[in-house]
């Protein structure tokens, strides 16, 4: 129901109909509201088990042909937790998971148009790159700080679903 | 005679047939183009057909194997590959990221011959930063400049 009270469509659709008239469009809403959830929810787990098969081929040494550091389940796990936390709120498209030769998963936004962002949970810090248009950052954060203003201004900017 | 000599000096030129001249492989131009093997399909988008950063991510020695592929074949690329690189690891490359030397140089990096070991072509991505953030920032501008080669099968 505050779902509903919040929703100006609603109010407006409730005020000049009849009681079943309100009763359809009230069925109407829960229904797309149900779907839309539903929705997200799958598109994040297909994620979340894409992070897991990556880790799965990832969890011996020497994987990527170059002497690597195996990546364990608990830094797959991390990650889930940080996508769910601080990127999934973000409304932004799903990167590409990029493990490191180091032992860690990363999440990598790449454009069209070679704009990329990286976003790299540790044990205790958050290692972050970019390049979009000319502008290049990068740096190092604690693992419960808040993202950079500059890199989710750039995700949500470039890497939102409107914007693609 | 002269006239003749002169000729063969320039026939040996063309066709590089003078022993005293240095081995071709040891100088390095910036017109080169050079391969890194890939043998995770992790670090690589095969939807996208870009490489990913982790692809340029060097060892821990600070250094990223390439091999320098000018004037080879796609045939004799694959010949060094399956002898001396997927050969000698026991793992088979999926793709490649193929990249000029010009564009390593313009990352800040530099690019060094290593012909004494496994093959005469062998060189190594040096001078990547120490920060973490920053050798990150520096292996995704090169996987920015790079062109995925995918293997088929």
């Amino acid at each position: 129901m505050s779902a509903l009270n919040h929703n100006p469509l609603y109010h407006k659709s409730s005020q000049a109909v009849s009681p079943n008239s309100q009763i359809l469009r009230r069925l109407e809403f829960n229904a797309q509201s149900y779907h839309k959830n539903t929705l997200t929810e799958g598109l994040l787990d297909i994620f979340e088990s894409d992070i897991l098969d990556v880790q799965k081929q990832c969890s011996s040494g020497g994987w990527d042909g170059y002497n690597a550091e195996p990546i364990s389940l608990e830094t797959a796990k991390n990650l889930i937790l940080f996508y769910r936390e601080k990127i999934s709120p973000l409304n932004v498209l799903n990167p590409e998971i990029s493990p490191s030769s180091d032992g860690f998963l990363g999440l990598e936004w790449i454009s069209d148009y070679q704009d990329r962002i990286l976003i790299v949970p540790e044990i205790e810090t958050i290692v972050y790159a970019s390049i979009v248009r000319a502008n290049k950052n990068h740096g190092e954060i604690g693992i419960k700080d808040e993202l950079p203003e500059t890199i989710v201004r750039m995700l949500k900017k470039y890497f939102s679903p409107k914007f693609n | 005679m002269s006239y003749l000599r002169r000729l063969l000096e320039c026939l040996k030129s063309i066709f590089h047939l003078n022993s005293t001249k240095p081995e071709p492989y040891e100088s390095i131009h910036k017109s080169e183009l050079v391969s890194r093997f890939i043998f995770s399909s992790s670090h690589y988008s095969s939807t996208k057909k870009v490489v990913k950063y982790p692809a340029f991510i060097p060892s821990s020695a600070g250094e990223a194997s390439i091999l320098r592929i000018d004037n080879l074949s796609e045939e004799q690329i694959q010949k060094i590959d399956a002898e001396f690189i997927s050969g000698r690891r026991g793992k088979k490359s999926l793709a490649r990221a193929e990249v000029f030397i010009s564009d390593i140089y313009k990352v800040g990096l530099i690019v060094s011959a290593d012909i004494k070991n496994t093959h005469p072509r062998h060189a190594n991505i040096k001078g990547f930063a120490s920060e973490k953030s920053f050798q990150k920032q520096q292996a995704l501008e090169l996987a920015n400049k790079s062109h995925l080669v995918l293997y088929d099968g």
